[in-house]
């Protein structure tokens, strides 16, 4: 990890409840499948991509009580909407309940559409075709370029078999970094001060008087 | 989602978002405690919250509606009655709370016209694509789109103003030029308040730098700020940090900090015989170097200081009164220059988006420890055991759940359980503006403490925002006022900074003018809840938190005031320890645990809990368990 620490790029994950978040985060931080349910003690990673330093931001705790703060949303670049491939009712809160916390992102956050639990679905009996799955997608980033895109932002993806995992994040990190020269103008971290980062000698001169 | 039961034991049950609480509640979840927080409103923060323009219009009908009064006496519905064991008695706690009264909101500035609006709406239009449907090929995009797209892009860098803007950041740009060179002086003469409302001829004569003149106004309408509603985070206590403040040693204590960014206070003003100034940042940053172990009094004698500097050191750096002790003086001018240089040149930070980040940057820190959280839901009874020891509350949701310890913000506890210690009220005004106070090309964050010569024991506390800090769009500025209040409208308390710091609706309308042009505002008092304690007939293993409502610019107290909460609960525990790296965090399930030993040792110890963390020495011992 490189010495400096301050992200240029916040990704953000959403779903519902146990639709695999933080599996599909761990299997791409560290290769390795964990089966755990409400996300506690890590929720915050920072990985390096090139030069470029991303902030991973994994839903706190156990949301059945709480829904998630414009806070959690707040200077988003990148938002994984996750639904679980298994489940349409999952599929419809992507919009129902994460559209208006989204507000709170960058105006020109990308949004990946990800369906999990590919193990787990019944090729022949899908609830939720790719086709509609790619329809969301394209509603919710109608504000971007699609072109810049490979293709749609949308990924069927399993974090038991590693299926697709990779491919989101490389997907998000190839078209949203670097940040554009507008982008660092209005995002910029210019004058903005990160306390761990910013902090300097002054904390051993201040504490002699 | 709000709809399942929580687990019916928790250590600690939190009632309200504010600072006070959430620093708390981070504190019992990182020791491990289990910890239940409640806010009866949908929204975290209570009276540290922030708003966008349409969630403060909503929690201003909120207000109206809502009833502070608590009837003690009501009647325990049996179905509470059913949840009590032997001996149990239970008191009723408040459901619901006014945050501020006397709320007054308006736009300045007129609506659009027919014509405007349909240019608006166009504008707006170009930004939608159209709904594709299933049959359109997926893999392509039309040229209409594209071309769609080339419009929307072309549109966006001017926004949402026609074109104005673009040669107002021309001159802002040459206006950053000519002030630069300004920086050496000690101070920079800007504004002459003394002088009537400026006519255009005589300001350009006036001042050789020819910085206050701001470019052009648009001429702004109730519609071109609506349509940004969602780019103001507009605060209901706006507080700035200490650089060297206890909340910023404990933000970064317990790694919150990484969950918040933060801007400097550029600037300090002061008013001093009606001229606006900018106390300058080189003069403090001397005392700094080569002061810090010596008197004060020697920096300001070496220094040669008129009596001005008087002026200055007391209402910018210490911001006290008249009255006030030399001691609070002397204290707070010292925290204000230890604070300088720590980040930049500057005393005081202001975190992005506002105020309001702070209490939900604990709570995410107590989420991230196992915290359970939920808006919206509150307890309706605290339950008392037969020894007046509290040990547990009826959630809103007719659920009993058995704590050791209920730490509660004061408005939710009856008038019986909680004492008030400072009787009055606060008033505040958020103001849109169009321009700075004091323009200059760059974007600062300034810090003014007004004092009234009508009236010396109640300053002004104004506090700008540019859109910088993330709390409005670009080319307009939030201009936070805090007084204590001494009129029942809290607009009068505003009266006299209103007319010398602001343009005047009436006289200028639609004029150039070198103070800034008022586009909405918001007016209400807020009662000065800091300080508390509860009342003899309190029962125990109940703990209260201040409520807010404080005049003071900082919110270090909340620290201190979590601390004391934190103790009682856990004398001897650490206070928000460093969490461990999280690259040292792995999360443990019991196939794991059968596969490790040294796991399965720590799993046996905490069996009941749902989720295990293991802080590993080193990252390589976890990779050989696993």
């Amino acid at each position: 990890m490189s010495t400096k620490k301050k992200a240029d790029l916040k990704v953000i994950i959403l779903g519902d409840y146990n639709v695999g978040k933080t599996s599909l985060i761990c299997r791409y931080i560290d290769g390795t499948f964990r089966p755990k349910e409400p996300t506690v003690g890590a929720a915050f990673f920072l990985k390096q991509w090139g030069p470029h330093n991303v902030a991973v931001w994994d839903t706190a705790g156990d949301e059945r009580y709480s829904g998630l703060s414009h806070f959690y949303c707040r200077g988003a670049g990148a938002a994984i909407l996750a639904f679980d491939l298994n489940s349409s009712q999952t599929f419809e809160s992507l919009w129902a309940r994460f559209g208006s916390i989204l507000e709170a992102a960058n105006e020109d956050c990308l949004k990946v559409v990800v369906g999990t639990k590919m193990d787990l679905l019944d090729q022949t009996n899908r609830d939720i075709t790719p086709e509609e799955g790619k329809k969301l997608a394209r509603e919710l980033n109608e504000h971007l370029d699609l072109k810049k895109m490979p293709h749609e932002p949308y990924f069927e993806t399993s974090s038991l078999t590693n299926q697709n995992v990779d491919e989101v994040f490389q997907f998000i990190f190839q078209y949203c970094l670097p940040l554009s020269a507008e982008q660092k103008k209005k995002y910029g971290k210019g004058s903005v001060i990160d306390l761990i980062e910013n902090s300097d000698e002054h904390k051993s001169t201040r504490r002699c008087c | 989602m709000a709809c399942e039961e929580f687990p019916n034991n928790f250590d600690v049950v939190v009632l309200g978002t504010g600072l006070t609480e959430t620093i708390a509640a981070a504190a019992f979840s990182r020791i491990g405690l289990k910890v239940l927080h409640l806010d009866r409103n949908d929204y975290y923060g209570g009276a540290y919250s922030n708003f966008n323009l349409d969630g403060i219009e909503d929690w201003r009908k909120a207000n109206e509606t809502r009833n502070s009064d608590c009837n003690e006496d009501e009647e325990i519905p049996d179905k509470v009655k059913d949840l009590l064991q032997n001996g149990e008695t239970v008191i009723s706690l408040n459901r619901d709370n006014k945050t501020a009264f006397n709320i007054q909101a308006r736009f300045h500035v007129r609506e659009r016209t027919a014509e405007e609006q349909a240019k608006a709406d166009l504008k707006f239009n170009t930004f939608k694509f159209p709904s594709l449907n299933e049959q359109n090929p997926t893999s392509d995009i039309s040229q209409e789109e594209e071309e769609k797209k080339e419009d929307a892009e072309q549109s966006e860098s001017p926004a949402t103003d026609s074109g104005v803007s673009s040669c107002t950041e021309k001159l802002n740009e040459m206006l950053s030029l000519t002030t630069t060179s300004d920086n050496t002086a000690e101070v920079c003469e800007i504004k002459d308040f003394s002088q009537p409302e400026p006519p255009k001829s005589d300001c350009e004569d006036s001042h050789a730098a020819q910085v206050e003149n701001p470019p052009k106004h648009r001429e702004w309408t109730v519609g071109d700020i609506k349509d940004d509603w969602r780019r103001y985070c507009l605060d209901i206590s706006p507080k700035i940090l200490y650089c060297c403040g206890d909340l910023v040693d404990l933000l970064i204590q317990s790694d919150v900090a990484r969950y918040c960014e933060f801007r400097s206070v550029s600037r300090v003003l002061t008013v001093l015989n009606n001229l606006l100034l900018q106390i300058m940042n080189l003069a403090l940053k001397n005392i700094k170097a080569n002061y810090l172990d010596k008197p004060f009094i020697e920096f300001l004698k070496s220094k040669k200081l008129t009596p001005n500097i008087q002026h200055y050191i007391q209402h910018a750096i210490a911001m006290v009164t008249d009255s006030e002790l030399s001691q609070v003086g002397l204290t707070k001018t010292k925290k204000f220059i230890q604070s300088l240089g720590r980040y930049g040149n500057n005393a005081f930070l202001f975190p992005l988006y506002g105020t309001g980040e702070l209490p939900q940057a604990f709570s995410r820190l107590s989420a991230v420890f196992g915290g359970i959280y939920c808006l919206a839901t509150t307890a309706t009874h605290l339950i008392a055991d037969s020894d007046r020891k509290c040990c547990g509350i009826i959630t809103s949701k007719g659920q009993r759940i058995s704590c050791r310890y209920v730490v509660a913000e004061c408005s939710y506890l009856p008038p019986s359980l909680v004492l008030k210690l400072n009787k009055r009220m606060l008033s505040r005004a958020v103001y849109i503006t169009d321009s700075s106070l004091l323009p200059t090309g760059d974007s600062e964050l300034s810090l003014l403490h007004y004092v009234s010569p009508k009236d010396s024991e109640r300053p002004v506390t104004v506090l700008e925002l540019p859109s910088s800090a993330c709390v409005c769009p670009k080319n307009t500025f939030i201009i936070h006022l805090t007084t204590i209040s001494n009129h029942n409208d809290p607009s009068e308390d505003f009266n006299d900074v209103r007319e010398t710091l602001f343009a005047n609706e009436v006289l200028v309308q639609n004029k150039d003018t070198v103070k800034p042009k008022i586009l909405w505002s918001i007016y209400f008092n807020q009662e000065d809840n800091s300080k508390v304690k509860l009342t003899e007939d309190a029962v125990t293993n109940v703990l209260v938190a201040s409520g807010g409502g404080d005049p003071g610019v900082d919110l270090d107290w909340c620290v201190a005031e979590a601390k004391v909460i934190f103790h009682t609960v856990c004398p001897t525990e650490e206070f928000l320890p460093k969490p461990p790296n999280p690259e040292d965090i792995i999360l443990v399930d019991d196939a794991e645990a059968s596969t490790c030993q040294g796991t399965s040792e720590y799993l046996e110890k905490n069996k009941e809990e749902i989720s295990e963390i293991q802080e590993t020495v080193s990252t390589d011992s976890v990779q050989e368990a696993v």
